[in-house]
């Protein structure tokens, strides 16, 4: 970075739309992913609303079967691809420079380009639904045959999609581990990051060893389709499972993707609002290594039912069950963050302790999933249905929107509406839970899974968590309209620097709102 | 105000621990077998073990949001590290774990020794139903889900069993040992039925295997558990277990029923226009509708159309072959040569068609042999 | 500080593609070297065979079973439905076939065992589907399988069951 630029801080950004093509400040691009991953969670919100108004009663009442197939499939990519991935990738944008104490990313141009790829890839996916034979409708995790022999003639440009969205992400992992590794301001040393780049740190590795598996997998099916392979066909001496083997290879360690930057996240905002140390800092840090490094060997929890040999099946049953371990140290160490600590309940806090709630609910149905001969009887049911979206709505979602709430004000230099986002957060709350929780209980009585129609034993539960999902898409619009009228509406208290009370973190010692290029002189850390 | 929240989660988790509701079903079935009950008691344990960890979990933290607060004066503490904590709440899970895999691994091994089986039934899946062979014997026939399409509809009034009867239900000896041997024809289905806790995916071109011995005679519903295209949720399993006698006197009319099926004799053009309907409704309908008018242009409308209305001979050619590059399957492997015949009489009369001419057995079974 | 290059740790990336594709070997080999796959039966010749002492006991079932497409269409089917199988002992049987069309055909027969753990205790010395199968049209013939018991097998395994189901050469990413 070139320190010539000291005496230039008068020159602001550049105006109009060519500012967001071109740009490589790292704020500008961190704001373009969250747009982009709120513009995918109303797209996966609006499919979620389609499948939900076909299963409120039994019957096919709206949408064919197929049809249905394809919304579940495009709910799953946008939310997993779309919304989820990408907002953490805003967040690590926006946040981990500052938090280092670094002027911007190590590799700006990659990571300009690292997000426009996105619009492209999602535009090609979302245009699937209006091509001949429609958009895939395989499932998000697009097991083959299904999705090679008897895939639509779509399924190319969602291999093609997948492979623009891999790029993006590994390019993108790559600059955020280079510029933790290089760009740290003098005096932090690795164990005195905050957790939200550790967890970043991790999540990026975890990035560049799967992503490409993924990438491997769909050129697979690509061969497989277009060019006369068997990977995946027992005619050539191929195999269907040993799709779902590279799959979940890939899509085991995506999960915990997923999820780590949410740890790191609800723990900044719980230590804060606590107005204590996090509680454990060094093995918060072996604990999410842990996680990664395990994430490794339990792919094969996805595939109990397929026909494993017993060896198989137990060691992926004792290396799940062993992942519950670290993840339960970091749920002990939040609550005894808060324990004697002297909290407030502003709305970041509510999300981040909501999370830890219903995240660990998420997590022990997880555990239960883990145990094999149970897994029987839940697996590709409802129950699954339930587990992950608890791990991911409340707990993904839930980091990321306490997140924007917490460090909104130091973005945009204003307060969001504290009455509106207490109303956010109890209508999420209650529709989260009303929309997913009775999922449990339909999964266990029989429900299985991606079924557009079902038996007459499952209507009212369904019914309730059409309701539910109702009531939780809408109150995202609140969110929306608050986000806007601190930002682009000009309204709301003008923030202080600290913006809280005592956060720690450098990211607090710059002002509200924080000026185009900070930290053009790396900060001292003792 | 957070108060109510927790209350609300740990109320709901306490409702839970009950013992299943008559309707509102909350809990997983104890099933009609050793290892599906085996499996339940492993559920509730687990269940019970994630409670606990949740009320002590949730009842500190509920603690702290009351007592902890600012608004109530807490001062906050400094403390930040305590290594004895740490490795205890690291050592206590383990240990809990460790206890709950011991007796998972015990019904696991049991789940997978499918030794010393009386009875083999060769289970294939298809899109989108389910085919049994019992393996020796000669019985082997297709389940086609048998609800109605105007139910699926929403034309008439839903059935008690909707969406999980089919036509020819699996019958079963209980207190007999069964070994299942899966597979399926084209993409993966997954062979389920809660009451006996046997899932198995089916993947084309592989046999698995799964066994079960049923203590209580009755009829078990289950369903297809692994997307497998449009018609996933719609290709139930209907198990019925039998006593021993019962079950063999049944094997015995059905091996002659299926091979009087495959005499090929003659058929009257009523006859074949009922059995027509029926085998159009179980096989044909969810495509192209009851009435005929599909859904083109994927699924072509019947009424009215070139083919239903041409040469009889391409007509039966695309029942028996199904067509290339289409959703159109080959039928002459699920379908007898009278079903053959029946059906495409049926779809050139039907619906105003009236084409006045018929299909007959012998004609179908001369297409089918001379070839593509 | 020591400066972390992006090419170097773009390494990691690319490796990681390459061994996506490599654990399609990969799979193979820990199939075979831990003996765990349905589809991995053992291969020994007859001289191996003789040299086992049949009078061990050690015997299995085994069953053998045609995919429910193959046998409706070629009217595939074993000539035994059960046999029982020893170390030491060679059995030889077949499986039955006939062509439907007017044109000879070219298949290729592909063998699944269940259970996959005891797989590769069932030795084959011939069998069909080792090699592509030219038949001719309208042809019945007799496809030949040769097969025994390892000598290396545990006590506890008692049954097997062997599948075929067939794909023709032509067109191998369809079935029928």
């Amino acid at each position: 970075m070139s320190t010539a630029h000291d005496t230039h801080e008068h020159h602001g950004p550049d105006k109009g739309f060519k500012r967001w093509l071109y740009t490589t400040n790292h704020k500008d691009i961190g704001t373009m992913y969250l747009l982009l991953a709120l513009g995918s969670l109303l797209i996966g919100g609006i499919m979620a609303f389609v499948i939900r108004a076909e299963l409120f009663q039994p019957g096919l009442q709206l949408v064919d079967p197929n049809f249905f197939n394809q919304m579940t499939t495009m709910h799953g990519l946008i939310m997993v691809f779309g919304a989820i991935m990408p907002a953490f990738v805003g967040l690590a944008n926006w946040l981990v420079p500052m938090m280092i104490g670094a002027p911007d990313m190590a590799l700006p141009r990659i990571n300009n380009w690292s997000f426009w790829l996105l619009p492209f890839a999602f535009g090609m996916l979302i245009s699937t639904l209006f091509m001949e034979g429609g958009a895939p409708n395989f499932g998000w995790t697009f097991y083959a045959p299904l999705s090679t022999d008897y895939a639509p003639p779509s399924v190319t440009f969602f291999i093609f999609s997948v492979h623009l969205m891999g790029i993006s992400s590994i390019m993108g992992a790559v600059n955020v581990i280079v510029t933790i590794f290089n760009m740290r301001a003098p005096g932090m040393t690795f164990m005195k990051m905050p957790l939200f780049v550790w967890t970043w740190l991790i999540t990026a590795f975890l990035l560049i060893a799967v992503m490409p598996v993924l990438a491997g997998v769909v050129t697979m099916m690509l061969m497989d389709i277009h060019f006369g392979t068997s990977f995946f066909n027992a005619a050539g001496g191929g195999d269907p499972v040993m799709f779902q083997h590279v799959f979940w290879f890939f899509g085991h360690p995506e999960v915990y993707i997923m999820i780590l930057p949410a740890f790191g996240i609800v723990s900044h905002i719980i230590s804060t609002f606590s107005r204590k140390p996090l509680f454990g800092y060094t093995s918060m840090v072996w604990a999410t290594a842990s996680i990664a490094l395990l994430s490794f060997v339990v792919w094969a929890h996805h595939m109990f039912t397929v026909g494993l040999p017993l060896v198989g099946e137990l060691f992926f049953m004792y290396s799940t069950m062993l992942i519950a371990v670290p993840t339960g140290v970091k749920v002990f160490n939040w609550v005894t963050t808060m324990f004697k600590g002297s909290m407030t309940f502003e709305t970041p806090m509510l999300f981040a302790i909501a999370f830890v709630v219903l995240f660990t609910i998420g997590g022990l149905s997880g555990l239960m999933l883990a145990i094999a001969p149970a897994d029987f009887q839940y697996h590709d049911t409802y129950f699954v249905v339930a587990h992950f979206h608890y791990v991911l709505v409340p707990g993904a979602l839930f980091s990321i929107l306490a997140a924007v709430y917490y460090w909104l004000p130091k973005w945009c230099g204003r307060m969001y509406s504290e009455t509106l986002g207490k109303w956010h957060f109890w209508l999420s709350f209650i529709g989260v839970n009303i929309t997913f929780f009775p999922m449990h209980f339909i999964g266990l009585a029989g429900m299985p899974r991606r079924i557009p129609d079902y038996a007459l034993q499952f209507a009212d539960f369904n019914a309730i968590v059409s309701v539910g999902a109702f009531i939780f898409g809408m109150s995202q619009l609140i969110f929306i309209y608050n986000v806007w009228r601190t930002t682009l509406g000009g309204k709301g208290e003008q923030a202080t620097d600290q913006v809280w009370e005592k956060p720690e973190g450098l990211e607090w010692q710059i002002p509200s709102p924080a000026p185009y290029h900070t930290f053009q002189e790396p900060p001292v850390v003792k | 105000m957070n108060r109510l929240g927790f209350s609300a989660v740990s109320a709901i988790l306490f409702f839970f621990a009950q013992t299943s509701f008559a309707d509102w079903a909350l809990n997983l079935p104890e099933g009609v077998t050793k290892i599906s009950q085996n499996v339940h008691g492993l559920h509730m344990t687990i269940f019970y073990i994630c409670v606990v960890i949740a009320l002590v979990v949730f009842g500190v933290m509920l603690y702290s949001i009351i007592y902890h607060r600012k608004s109530r004066g807490a001062k906050a503490a400094n403390f930040h590290e305590s290594t004895t904590v740490e490795i205890l709440w690291t050592i206590i899970p383990l240990l809990i774990l460790v206890g709950m895999a011991i007796p998972a691994t015990q019904t696991l091994i049991e789940m997978y020794d499918a030794d010393d089986a009386e009875v083999d039934v060769q289970i294939t899946g298809y899109q989108w139903k389910w085919r049994y062979t019992y393996l020796n014997e000669e019985v082997d026939f297709f389940s086609n889900l048998s609800t109605p399409q105007e139910q699926i509809d929403n034309a008439e009034a839903k059935g008690e069993n909707y969406l999980l009867e089919v036509d020819n239900p699996l019958v079963l000896p209980v207190d007999t040992k069964v070994r299942f041997l899966l597979t399926a024809k084209d993409v993966i289905h997954s062979w389920w039925v809660p009451e006996l806790a046997v899932k198995k995916d089916t993947i084309p071109g592989f046999i698995n295997e799964a066994w079960t011995i049923i203590d209580k005679p009755g009829i078990y519903r289950g369903q297809c558990t692994e997307l497998c295209g449009k018609g996933h949720g719609f290709m139930p399993i209907v198990v019925k277990a039998v006593p021993k006698d019962e079950y063999q006197a049944w094997i015995t009319e059905q091996a002659a029923l299926q091979a009087a099926a495959r005499e090929v004799k003659d058929m009257s053009f009523d006859e074949l226009m009922t059995q027509g309907e029926k085998v159009y409704k179980t096989n044909c309908a969810a495509c192209h509708k009851v009435d005929g008018s599909g859904m083109p242009p994927i699924f072509p409308a019947l009424k009215d159309s070139v083919i239903a209305l041409g040469d009889i001979a391409k007509h039966i050619d695309i029942v028996l072959n199904g067509k290339q590059g289409t959703a159109m399957s080959a039928f002459a492997e699920q379908l007898s040569v009278s079903d053959v015949a029946a059906v495409v009489t049926y779809e050139r009369n039907a619906w105003g068609n009236d084409k006045g001419d018929m299909a007959t057995p012998k004609q179908v079974k001369q297409q089918k042999e001379s070839g593509k | 500080m020591k400066k972390l290059s992006p090419w170097k740790i773009s390494l990691i990336p690319i490796a990681m593609f390459g061994f996506g594709f490599a654990l399609v070997p990969l799979y193979d080999i820990f199939c075979e070297v831990t003996g765990l796959n349905g589809k991995n039966f053992s291969i020994a010749n007859a001289e191996q065979v003789s040299q086992v002492d049949s009078s061990e006991g050690r015997t299995a079932k085994l069953q053998f079973l045609a995919d429910a497409d193959s046998r409706d269409l070629w009217q595939f089917k074993p000539e035994n439905k059960t046999l029982n199988l020893q170390a030491g002992n060679l059995i030889t049987t077949y499986y039955e076939l006939t062509n439907p069309y007017d044109y000879p055909v070219t298949i290729q027969a592909v063998p699944s065992v269940a259970p996959g753990e005891w797989a590769e205790y069932l030795v084959k010395i011939e069998c069909f589907c080792f090699t592509q199968q030219v038949v001719p049209a309208n042809a019945n013939i007799k496809l030949p399988l040769q097969v025994t018991l390892s000598a290396k097998a545990p006590a506890e395994v008692n049954h097997l069951s062997l599948s075929y189901r067939l794909y023709q050469s032509e067109t191998l990413g369809g079935a029928f």
